[in-house]
């Protein structure tokens, strides 16, 4: 594969790279519907990635790229869930089709409400947005944050459970009141 | 399980921590199958989460813990082998990546790790944590990125070079070199993420000690020293400390090593984590190192064990036609308890031709805990004494828990084989010609948290080790694979 992949121009990855950076972040929410674990996300994207490298050459320029790209994701993802004896059960009646697909219906009301996130973590207390911070930014771990704050990992995780929460209301609030307006 | 309720929160959250159990999870499964207002709740709750780990830096630099917890280490003992070190990096550092495609495209693979949230396009003016020092031959991957020397970098900022190099030097005095194809991000005045390249960090102020590098896998903390680290597409990730001290945590452990100067950690990812420990020999037969024991006839896969057998897989061993004498040995040697009896042993070595590309096949016999796997390699030309260059080590060590291989000579993630650890001892010794290479080396696989893994095959990919003199044949010579493992 990494003989194909020297054979292959400069002007194909460059093209490449383009059209997969303007689409990766849709791919990452797509796919987060099936695979609502970062980690597990992440690895679905990457195998994404090196798929649709593979079969560039078979892309029709003509048509859009994120959609011919969706598709190979939600093939790929229903690979990994296939994987994973816990996750197996979600790909009976296509639930998981049925979750991509209504993510894509509910994008724009979904980024409606998030572009009020930064807004609301700013509001948060200070030890909740430490807490927000080792989760999601240093990714220390539930374990990890217990031992750094000499809590029980119970603990933190209904924490982080209550700042979700308060940063749920919060956003509800915003769009209420920016509707209000 | 019903909707709304709070087991279904709970049951939503731990899906998005990866630790819902399986019950709760065919319950959660069931819901979503049946409830569409469930669905569209848990589609809302899983898009947050997402954003949440997607949005680097939360906290200001002033809310940030300027100290890394000390932690316990996770019985990795470091090794000194007084090898001289310097900055620059082998060339062959992207190829030793091992991700599918090479070079730019390799920006690609996991630049979403690090994007630019639209939660970041809301913020208000971030601080300047940082600025351009330094660009030598820098291209940007974005075609309207233009950074000169001078120019501000605020926290949160982005930085995607497709080539080149450019420096960083934070206000704390941390100074971050950045070498292309790479994405970093520059999080606050004390900390970076790398999500994929090198980068060599420079924290030897005051103020910049616990300066931090963040990788998909693990963090590297600076105790006042310098160090490089490089992170690949696929979550591999290796820190080589130049000077000083680094605290090395894993991604979702509390366990932290310390690392000292002319030490090195690679980190593989997925659930375990997994040290490559490399050191040079003595150079007598009783294979003498620092940390790692000898070649051994009592671990799991000897063969005077009866448990396991060793096959060639791939390739074609060296056979000379003229002089048997310099023909590799049989792949049985490998496990024959004892590595080579003097530095000059092609009979007692297992090697391939020149150039070729090939593989050991471990079969354990059934599904064992693998514990450590050693290899060994001694060569010193008994013509030449200055020729030592096939003891490098250069091979992937891939496993597999069913009752046949699969059938694809070349493994690869997702074909059935899963990759354990990448092994390149020219990397680790910073070789700059195949000339500076140990003439008796050993490598040590094993795992900061738990075990290797539970397979009954071991392939060990073997790459070519390519010394560049028309005049020497360079492929391994490899004395002795120990497997530790247990049932």
């Amino acid at each position: 594969m990494a003989g194909d992949a020297a054979r292959r121009d400069d002007r194909s990855q460059e093209r490449f790279l383009r059209l997969f950076l303007a689409s990766e972040r849709e791919l990452l929410r797509y796919v987060a519907a099936v695979a609502p674990n970062a980690d597990d996300a992440r690895e679905i994207v990457q195998d994404t990635a090196v798929a649709l490298w593979e079969k560039f050459d078979q892309y029709d320029a003509s048509r859009p790229f994120t959609p011919w790209a969706c598709r190979f994701a939600l093939n790929i993802s229903k690979q990994w869930l296939a994987r994973q004896k816990r996750w197996r059960a979600i790909l009976s009646d296509d639930l998981a089709g049925q979750l991509v697909r209504r993510r894509m219906e509910l994008e724009a009301d979904i980024d409606h409400r998030l572009r009020h996130l930064q807004g609301c973590l700013e509001k948060l207390p200070a030890p909740q947005r430490q807490l927000v911070d080792g989760y999601y930014s240093r990714q220390i771990g539930i374990d990890g944050l217990a031992a750094e704050t000499r809590r029980s990992a119970e603990a933190i995780y209904k924490a982080l459970q209550r700042t979700r929460h308060m940063l749920q209301k919060c956003i509800e609030q915003a769009v209420r009141e920016e509707m209000a307006t | 399980m019903i909707f709304p309720s709070a087991e279904f929160d709970d049951a939503v959250a731990s899906a998005c921590h990866g630790t819902i159990a399986e019950e709760t999870l065919a319950d959660l499964i069931e819901l979503l199958r049946q409830d569409a207002a469930a669905r569209d709740e848990y589609l809302w709750q899983t898009a947050l989460h997402a954003h949440l780990a997607q949005a680097a830096a939360v906290l200001p630099a002033d809310l940030r813990p300027d100290r890394e917890p000390a932690g316990e280490k996770a019985g990795y003992h470091p090794l000194r082998d007084g090898v001289s070190r310097h900055a620059a990096w082998s060339s062959y550092a992207l190829a030793f990546a091992g991700v599918a495609v090479a070079g730019l495209l390799s920006l690609v693979v996991l630049r979403f790790t690090g994007l630019t949230t639209a939660v970041k396009q809301a913020t208000a003016p971030s601080p300047v944590i940082a600025h351009f020092g330094a660009l030598d031959g820098v291209s940007w991957v974005a075609p309207d990125a233009h950074h000169r020397s001078g120019d501000p970098i605020v926290a949160g900022q982005q930085l995607e070079l497709s080539g080149g190099t450019a420096r960083i030097d934070f206000v704390t005095g941390a100074s971050v070199s950045i070498s292309g194809p790479a994405i970093f991000e520059a999080q606050s005045s004390l900390a970076g993420r790398l999500t994929v390249g090198q980068v060599q960090v420079t924290a030897s102020t005051p103020e910049s000690k616990g300066f931090t590098i963040h990788t998909r896998t693990a963090r590297f903390v600076d105790l006042g020293t310098e160090f490089n680290a490089e992170a690949t597409a696929d979550g591999h990730c290796w820190v080589d400390v130049i000077s000083g001290e680094v605290l090395v945590h894993l991604a979702g452990s509390p366990a932290s090593t310390n690392l000292r100067q002319g030490e090195r950690l690679a980190i593989e990812p997925g659930g375990r984590q997994v040290s490559v420990r490399i050191e040079r020999g003595d150079e007598t037969p009783q294979f003498r190192f620092a940390t790692i024991e000898p070649p051994s006839d009592s671990d799991y896969a000897d063969a005077s064990q009866g448990k396991a057998r060793a096959f060639l897989a791939s390739g074609q061993l060296l056979v000379f036609g003229s002089d048997p004498a310099f023909s590799s040995g049989p792949v049985d040697r490998l496990v024959d308890g004892r590595a080579q009896g003097s530095a000059d042993a092609p009979l007692e070595s297992v090697f391939f031709a020149e150039n070729v590309r090939g593989g050991f096949l471990f079969d354990l016999g059934q599904v064992v805990t693998i514990r450590r796997v050693n290899s060994f390699s001694w060569h010193r030309s008994k013509f030449v004494s200055d020729n030592h260059v096939r003891a490098t080590q250069k091979y992937t060590l891939w496993g597999y828990a069913g009752d046949e291989p699969p059938a694809s000579a070349e493994p690869s993630v997702g074909r059935g084989w899963e990759r354990i650890a990448r092994v390149n001892t020219d990397s680790f010794f910073d070789v700059a010609s195949a000339h500076d290479r140990p003439a008796q080396q050993a490598c040590s696989i094993a795992s900061e948290t738990d075990s290797l893994g539970r397979y009954r095959f071991l392939l060990f990919e073997v790459h070519p080790t390519l010394a560049g003199h028309d005049n020497e044949v360079d492929h391994t010579f490899f004395g002795e694979i120990d497997v530790y493992a247990e049932p």
